[in-house]
């Protein structure tokens, strides 16, 4: 992420509210075009759900990003909860240890133009979306 | 006809020919949806509706577990014995519920509102 970036702390209903809003606001301000605003927007959502669902309490982070000529914006979801055992089973489709919808990690990763993840047991999760403008 | 108590802070719902039309103009935290869903099902008994549509048009984020919790208040109106019918869902919103993976199946949909009350009345003239 370069220049500026927007914390948001995520712990309840509320703040889920505020990360989806800023999602949005930040993609716009971007210029990303009302489709992968609504992508980007949808990603966050999923993504800062997980972190109340799984570990409580997290933070997201949103700030513009660039590699060459490219920029677009990079949404990190930032948790210090339970982590993830098994990420490759986590990004097959029908996975899921809390309720029948998953963590939607295969659907997030679907709907951003590039996905990362980071976790292990014990020692959280960190999920990292961009998506670029276009 | 618009009923007053869902009128404050609630989602507004119509009554029009014995369908109601709930049109969702606001996000959809869990406290909307927990008061849409009780003043929905009172609704749709108390004045007897035989159809809901639901107008997701003023809706531009819809994650699955909202889309979810919506579908289950339409699986509890049909148990009254009305129709549901989504209509009005942004391009953004169904290619995101599509790549999440969600099951629609069950859900019937139009491209607006008025497509969405010929589609009731279609499937009225089906079970006669």
């Amino acid at each position: 992420m370069s220049g500026a970036v927007t914390r948001i702390p995520v712990a309840n209903e509320a703040q889920v509210a505020q990360a989806i809003l800023e999602a949005r606001l930040v993609g716009q301000r971007t210029g990303l075009d009302p489709a992968a605003v609504a992508r980007l927007s949808t990603a966050v959502s999923e993504l800062v759900r997980n972190i109340l669902k799984y570990a409580k309490r997290g933070e997201l982070r949103l700030g513009r990003c660039e590699r060459g000529r490219l920029y677009g914006v990079e949404a990190q979801a930032f948790d210090r909860g339970p982590g993830i055992a098994d990420i490759a089973a986590a990004l097959a489709d029908h996975y899921s240890t809390g309720g029948t919808l998953g963590l939607g990690l295969p659907g997030v990763k679907r709907m951003v133009d590039e996905f990362e993840i980071e976790s292990a047991p014990g020692q959280g999760t960190t999920v990292t979306v961009r998506m670029w403008k276009r | 006809m618009i009923d007053d108590a869902t009128r404050a802070h609630g989602i507004p719902l119509q009554l029009s020919r014995g369908r109601v039309i709930a049109s969702i103009q606001l996000e959809l935290t869990e406290p909307v949806l927990i008061r849409f869903r009780q003043d929905l099902l009172e609704f749709v008994r108390v004045h007897a509706a035989t159809g809901v549509v639901v107008d997701l048009n003023g809706v531009e984020i819809l994650d699955s577990e909202e889309f979810v919790a919506l579908t289950r208040t339409l699986a509890m109106v049909r148990l009254l014995g009305a129709e549901t019918v989504l209509a009005g869902m942004r391009p953004g919103v169904v290619a995101c519920l599509v790549e999440l993976g969600i099951d629609t199946d069950d859900t019937l949909a139009a491209l607006d509102v008025d497509a969405a009350i010929d589609l009731l009345h279609d499937l009225d003239e089906a079970r006669r």
